[in-house]
């Protein structure tokens, strides 16, 4: 993998399992990386699983993403940090992407990992519809793929499932 | 008071129609006489049929006397002398058959109130007259006493006649005549007579002939005593025969001692003082211990051969052991009937089983009631022939099966045989007879005895009561074969509707097809044996075995090259295949009515093929058949001896498969001509008179000769056929250039043999079917042989018309030569279609013939379907592909031939494959349907697509067919894919088929996974952004999303007069998980990645009260029209963009911010200087945020150097420069995610390691 900057904004392809087993470090902003691999650390990361667990409120939706190795939460903030401008439909398409976060969706997630409340959970940058059910077989080995060719986990660290 | 009419015979034989009239219902009334002319005038509806009864209008009947024909008779043929009596009147004399027989009748007058008349057409002036009820002509004229029969005249002749007989009439022969010499004069002369077989009593009082006065209880017919009614009491026979079973006296006998060869017979015989008397005072019963003969009464529901066979009841067979016991008048389909003293057999024949009542001399036959519909009257016309006494010889069973094979044999060669040639003459035997003692084994022949031994020595009967005649086989009309495979081929679908086998489809790209079925039944399931000729389909070019009645197509896996047309066959080791798929719909709508059932063979019952789906034919060898017609001409495998000229050796190189040259029509749907293609070796052979090859000049200098064009022999390649094809109307035509080149030192240059075609006429297209791919064979040379100059057939570029004795097949077979698959078919549930190469003919050492010839290069080599995959995969795929020319576009590829096992084909017209646009537009295509077959090994499998013809397909072709396709085009689709189609020359040959399973396990996969892994092997695996710098220039494919945006360059533009735009550069920071990338990319690509072709309406008809007013604010704005004529278009992203553009010219967009996550620091540069307004700003941000937004995508591209990257530099800011330090390459090709497809392929990365 990456290293440095290009690693640290690269959304790695994890499993929940493997991405709820993450080391933290203590740090502004927290840095994490996952046992037994490449020393560099991620703060980004891509998950695809069904919604098991939905809470909308009007500044953000949470919801819980179930990919059969873990649940992560996931958060999705509907105002940006910085105010919009005119010309910036970010808002929009925020609100386009929280709608189509409903139970029983089968979900791809990007985001940064970040901890609340001690808790990791992702930070949704954004979230895209997989319709076919056969992405989730595809997402797994492509999370075996990156985990053998670019994060170097070791064979007993991939979680069973 | 209703009046009768009545009139004279001769009216009714001048009418010479079949006539029905009657008098009155009840007998009692006797209104007065009236004579009348009977015309047309009187008939009821004259205008009917002469082939049916036709009734008279007035109540009528008829006036005359019966009694005995006189010896003078004109009339009297062999059926009347033992039937008929005659009926007359002063005007003519016919015969006469009455059912309600009295023989008091006998000389009396009477009126016939209900009766049949049939004319004879044998002879002018003859009829038959049938009496339902009669009476005598008034009570004064009804004799008084009882019945009694003698010549009065001859009372007094003085002869001595003191013998007599008293018993119970037990049976009585036909009439028969007996060269008799006088054992006292020594006079010769024929006795013409018949016998009769009396039961007499022992007792004293009948010793005494005093039996009138006791009772018949007292009596025992036990004694047995044959009585020899000669002339003139011959006549009587008529009579005789209707009193078996009634106790009568003779008087005036004499005992005589009748000697016949070397036996002697004691027996009454009858003189012109004989009388004869009934005992009505006496009643017995015939003696049951008979327990083999019987009694038997049924309705006729068949008479064939002229009388021979009779069909009683649908169900009993009866056999007329002499034909002069028929054709008796009355006996007509619908006659009741009863048979007395028969023989009964249940034989068990190898196809069917069947009840057989044959007669005998002792058999008596009578009509008990009359046929009303048919009016056909059976006529004696031939003499007794050899086959009619070689059919005699036999004993029942046998009998009945030579008479079936009789109706075989004239129905299935009539066209080609005459009935002399099939059924022989007095003195000769003809095919059936000659055939049939060959088949026949010898227990079934018995002594032949003249009727007078046979009826006198008939407790020694030869007849016996069962039989297994398992060996006796139909010699089936083919037309009933094909009804009963049908029959078979819709009971084996009903069993596997049944089962769960219907289940059992088979899917391809997810989509399910019905199950392929084949059956393969071997001959002695079926009981039948094939004859017929063998000839090559003029319209489908296939081989087929032909009768009269239908075809069947064959395979003969060791067909010869001097198969004779005309010779017929019979072949009775085969095995039939039945293949196709499914039937939808009813299966009872299909009756066959038992195609091989006795009734059907002799009433010649014809059938269709009537199931198009089903494919049907035979498999069987030639070496195992015997031919009938002409004997003389035994199948050869070995080139004609006789044949001493000079004779080319060639290699076939490929054969070109029949086209359907008028696909609308099916009536224009015959090919004139079929051809193949062949390389001619430059020197020529000649066949000793012993069979030795003899090499005409030497080969060296004609090889010379041949090496003025050739290329350098030492140049080394592979097999390549480069090839072109181009579609035109829909079809694909297509032009081979073959080069053959150099192979080792070893191999003979094949450029240096010529090429020539070889062209099939329709009456020789068996030969085309004898020809095999890679087969040698002599071609004759009519030129004859010299030395000095070269021979025409050797110029390159000739064609030949090949004629009938023009090719000899020859084997030539050298030890390493791979070209060919080893025999297979050792399984039970396989069947060989074609032999191999090696193992057909006859093997010519050539080597020592010439020495210049050591080995031909094969013309083609046959991959196996894992060698084809790594062929495929290996090839540059770069040389393949299609260009555009004109509106068409030309494939590009090889020819390659691949053999393999099909698992399954299937139609698949929507296929993307089509190399044109027909399909899309539904226009027919000539060629048939767009075809998907998947050709397997043992351990890969590919698909081939094209259009081919069911019609078309060869004979074995389907599920489990053991196949090699000859020039297929190997070519790459748009997507760089490898693909395997059928071009219009290439040629399948089916080596094997073998049974299809259809119950299919759990554990087997289905064509889903094969075809998907089949795809895969084509797939290079996913690389990663991360091992890029690790890689060398190539094109890689990624698995990855996009995360910003770095550059966007649009520019305006006119497609026509419409504004448009292009993109000129586009560069994208892409992540795949393990390392982000920059990529460029330009114009359709860059486009696609940018989503700008999608529907934009969720976006701006959101409930977002800014957006909504975009689309207004935009036609305010003037950069959007409201013409419907955009309907689809306008909602596009696209859409917006032109407008834009319109004002802009050049718009450049360039992303300053650092961060990844939003896309706040986006700059617009404007080309025309204008300021962009907020909507349009928007919507440039919409459009790029949205394709960050986007799905994972495959993207194919190639790492770019620094040097190439430095042309963007006047694009990318330094913000960018600054997300650096990545790896640029350059998008070649965007593809969505197959996940099924590239998880299969993860799985083969991951297991590779």
């Amino acid at each position: 993998m990456a290293t440095g900057w290009s690693s640290r904004m690269t959304h790695a392809k994890l499993l929940a399992a493997e991405l709820l087993s993450v080391t933290v470090y203590p740090s502004s902003p927290p840095s994490f990386s996952i046992p037994r691999r490449s020393p560099s650390s991620i703060s980004r990361a891509e998950i695809l699983g069904v919604v098991v667990s939905l809470e909308s409120k009007p500044k953000f939706v949470k919801f819980l993403l179930d990919d059969g190795t873990g649940c992560v939460p996931c958060i999705l903030w509907l105002h940006p940090l910085l105010p919009p401008s005119d010309n910036d439909p970010t808002p929009e398409l925020l609100r386009l992407q929280a709608r189509t976060v409903r139970l029983g969706e089968q979900l791809r997630v990007r985001g940064r990992i970040t901890l609340y409340r001690a808790q990791l959970q992702i930070t949704v940058a954004d979230v895209f519809v997989e319709k076919d059910p056969n992405m989730e077989t595809f997402h797994r080995l492509d999370c075996l793929r990156l985990a053998k060719r670019s994060y170097h986990l070791h064979k007993d660290a991939f979680p069973s499932t | 008071m209703e009046t009768l009419g009545s009139f004279s015979l001769s009216d009714l034989l001048r009418l010479s129609r079949p006539v029905t009239g009657t008098a009155s219902l009840n007998p009692a009334s006797s209104p007065p006489l009236k004579r009348i002319k009977l015309d047309q005038n009187l008939l009821l509806n004259p205008s009917l049929s002469r082939k049916s009864f036709t009734p008279i209008s007035l109540p009528v009947l008829l006036v005359g006397t019966v009694n005995f024909f006189s010896e003078a008779s004109s009339h009297r043929t062999g059926s009347c002398l033992n039937h008929c009596l005659s009926f007359s009147d002063s005007s003519a004399t016919i015969c006469c058959y009455i059912v309600d027989f009295d023989p008091r009748v006998i000389g009396q007058e009477i009126h016939v109130m209900a009766w049949n008349y049939l004319p004879i057409k044998q002879g002018e002036g003859q009829g038959v007259l049938e009496i339902i009820q009669w009476r005598f002509s008034s009570p004064d004229t009804a004799p008084l006493r009882g019945f009694s029969l003698s010549l009065e005249s001859a009372q007094d002749s003085g002869v001595k006649a003191s013998s007599f007989a008293f018993g119970l009439v037990k049976s009585v022969s036909l009439t028969f005549t007996l060269p008799i010499e006088n054992g006292k004069t020594g006079e010769m002369g024929d006795s013409v007579g018949f016998l009769a077989e009396l039961l007499t009593c022992m007792c004293d009082k009948c010793a005494k002939m005093r039996p009138s006065n006791e009772k018949s209880g007292l009596h025992r017919f036990t004694e047995s005593k044959v009585v020899y009614f000669i002339r003139p009491t011959h006549k009587w026979r008529p009579v005789v025969a209707k009193l078996v079973g009634k106790v009568m006296y003779l008087w005036g006998l004499k005992k005589r001692l009748v000697v016949v060869g070397k036996e002697s017979y004691v027996m009454l015989v009858s003189t012109i003082k004989t009388k004869v008397s009934l005992c009505d005072s006496v009643v017995s019963d015939l003696p049951t211990d008979h327990s083999k003969r019987g009694a038997y009464r049924g309705i006729v529901t068949g008479i064939y051969l002229h009388g021979a066979v009779i069909e009683l009841d649908k169900k009993v067979w009866l056999l007329i052991h002499d034909t002069l016991l028929v054709p008796h008048h009355s006996l007509r389909i619908g006659a009741t009937v009863s048979v007395r003293d028969f023989h009964f057999v249940h034989a068990n024949f190898a196809w069917t089983k069947v009840i057989i009542v044959g007669t005998c001399v002792m058999t008596s036959f009578c009509i008990d009631s009359f046929a009303v519909s048919d009016t056909k009257v059976l006529v004696k016309t031939e003499e007794k022939s050899a086959l009619g006494t070689f059919v005699e010889s036999l004993n029942l069973s046998a009998k009945f099966w030579i008479l079936l094979s009789v109706s075989c044999f004239k129905y299935k060669f009539r066209a080609v045989l005459s009935d002399k040639e099939l059924l022989g003459s007095i003195n000769s035997a003809g095919l059936v007879q000659t055939y049939s003692s060959r088949s026949l084994p010898p227990d079934v022949f018995r002594p032949h005895n003249s009727m007078f031994m046979a009826y006198c020595n008939h407790d020694q009967c030869t007849y016996s009561s069962g039989h297994d005649q398992s060996k006796c086989k139909l010699i089936v009309p083919l037309s009933n074969f094909v009804g009963r495979c049908e029959e078979l081929w819709i009971s084996i679908q009903s069993e596997m509707s049944e089962s769960d086998e219907v289940h059992c489809n088979n899917t391809c790209d997810g989509i399910s097809y019905p199950g392929y079925r084949r059956r393969i039944i071997p001959s002695d399931d079926f009981g039948c044996i094939l004859m017929g000729n063998i000839q090559a389909c003029s319209s489908s070019g296939r081989l087929q075995l032909v009768d009269a009645t239908g075809n069947i197509d064959v395979v003969i896996p060791d067909l010869p090259s001097d198969l004779s047309v005309q010779t017929i066959y019979e072949v009775k080791d085969y095995k039939v295949v039945l293949e196709g798929f499914g039937i939808e719909g009813d299966n009872s709508m299909y009756e066959f009515g038992e195609p091989l059932s006795c009734h059907a063979i002799f009433k010649r019952q014809t059938y269709r093929k009537r199931i198009h789906g089903l494919m049907l034919y035979v498999q069987f060898y030639l070496k195992d058949s015997v031919c009938l017609a002409s004997p003389s001409r035994a199948p050869s495998n070995l080139p004609h001896s006789e044949n001493h000229g000079p004779n080319h050796l060639l290699v076939i190189s490929h054969k070109f498969p029949l086209t359907n040259k008028f696909p609308f029509n099916s009536a224009m749907s015959i090919c004139s001509s079929l051809f193949a293609e062949a390389l001619i070796f430059p020197c020529k052979f000649k066949r000793s008179e012993n069979g030795e090859l003899i090499q005409l000049g030497k080969f060296q200098d004609a090889l010379d000769f041949s090496k003025r064009d050739h290329k350098k022999a030492s140049e080394k390649g592979p097999w390549l056929a480069p090839c072109s094809l181009a579609s035109r109307n829909g079809g694909v035509s297509a032009t081979t250039l073959c080069q053959f080149n150099v192979d080792s030192s070893n191999y003979m240059v094949s450029k240096s043999l010529a090429r020539i075609l070889l062209e099939f006429k329709c009456e020789n297209f068996f030969s085309y079917q004898m020809l095999r791919i890679g087969g040698y064979y002599f071609l004759n040379c009519s030129e004859g042989f010299n030395p000095t100059r070269v021979c025409k057939c050797w110029e390159k570029g000739g064609s030949f018309v090949v004629t009938g004795n023009t090719l000899q097949s020859l084997s030539l077979s050298f030890s390493d030569d791979v070209n060919q698959k080893e025999p297979s078919g050792t399984s039970s549930d396989e069947l060989v279609l074609l032999k191999s190469l090696s193992e057909l003919h006859e093997i010519v050492d050539l080597k020592s013939v010439s020495q210049g010839i050591t080995k031909l290069l094969p013309p083609s080599q046959v991959l196996s379907v894992s060698s084809c995959l790594q062929h495929m995969f290996h090839q540059n795929r770069n040389l393949y592909g299609s260009t555009d020319l004109g509106e068409q576009r030309l494939a590009q590829g090889d020819l390659i031939s691949v053999c393999g096992d099909v698992e399954y084909f299937h139609d698949n017209d929507c296929d993307s494959v089509s190399l044109t646009a027909s399909k899309c537009l539904k226009i027919p295509n000539p060629r048939g349907n767009n075809i998907c077959i998947h050709l397997a090994d043992d351990n890969q499998m590919v698909v081939i697509r094209g259009n081919l013809s069911r019609k078309l397909f060869p004979i074995g072709f389907g599920v489990g067919a053991s196949a090699t396709f000859h020039r297929l085009l190997l070519t790459c689709s748009s997507n760089r894919k490898e693909k395997l189609l059928l071009t219009p020359v290439t040629y399948i040959e089916i080596t094997s088929v073998r049974k299809v399973k259809t119950n299919r396990g759990p554990n087997q996969q289905m064509f889903k996974v094969d075809s998907l892994i089949e795809s895969l092997c084509h797939l290079p695996p996913l690389g990663l952004f991360s091992d890029l710098h690790n890689k060398d220039s190539k094109v890689t494919r990624f698995c990855c999303r996009i995360l910003t945006l770095n550059v966007l360059v649009l520019e305006s533009c006119m497609i026509g007069s419409s504004p448009a735009y292009k993109i000129p550069l586009a560069g994208f920071v892409l992540d795949d998980g393990s390392a982000l990338c920059n990529c460029w990319t330009d114009n359709d690509l860059a486009s696609t990645l940018l989503s700008l072709r999608d529907i934009c309406s969720s976006f701006f008809s959101s409930d977002f009260s800014s957006l909504e007013r975009a689309p207004k604010r935009l036609l305010a704005s003037g950069l959007c029209h409201c013409s419907d004529d955009y309907s689809n278009y306008k909602n596009t992203v696209g859409y917006y963009l032109d407008h834009i553009l319109k004002k802009h010219h050049k718009v450049i967009v360039k992303n300053h911010g650092v961060s990844l996550d939003i896309c706040q620091d986006l700059l617009f540069h404007s080309g025309s200087g204008k300021v962009f307004s907020i909507l349009e700003e928007r919507l440039l941000n919409y459009i790029i945020l949205s394709s960050c937004h986007g799905p994972t995508f495959i993207a194919t591209g190639l790492v770019m150097d620094a040097s190439a990257t430095k042309q963007f530099d006047a694009y990318i800011s330094e913000s960018a420069v600054l997300r650096g330090c990545m790896q640029n390459i350059w998008i070649r090709e965007v593809a969505c995610v197959d996940p099924l497809k590239d998880a299969f392929n993860l799985i083969l990365d991951l297991k590779n390691g």
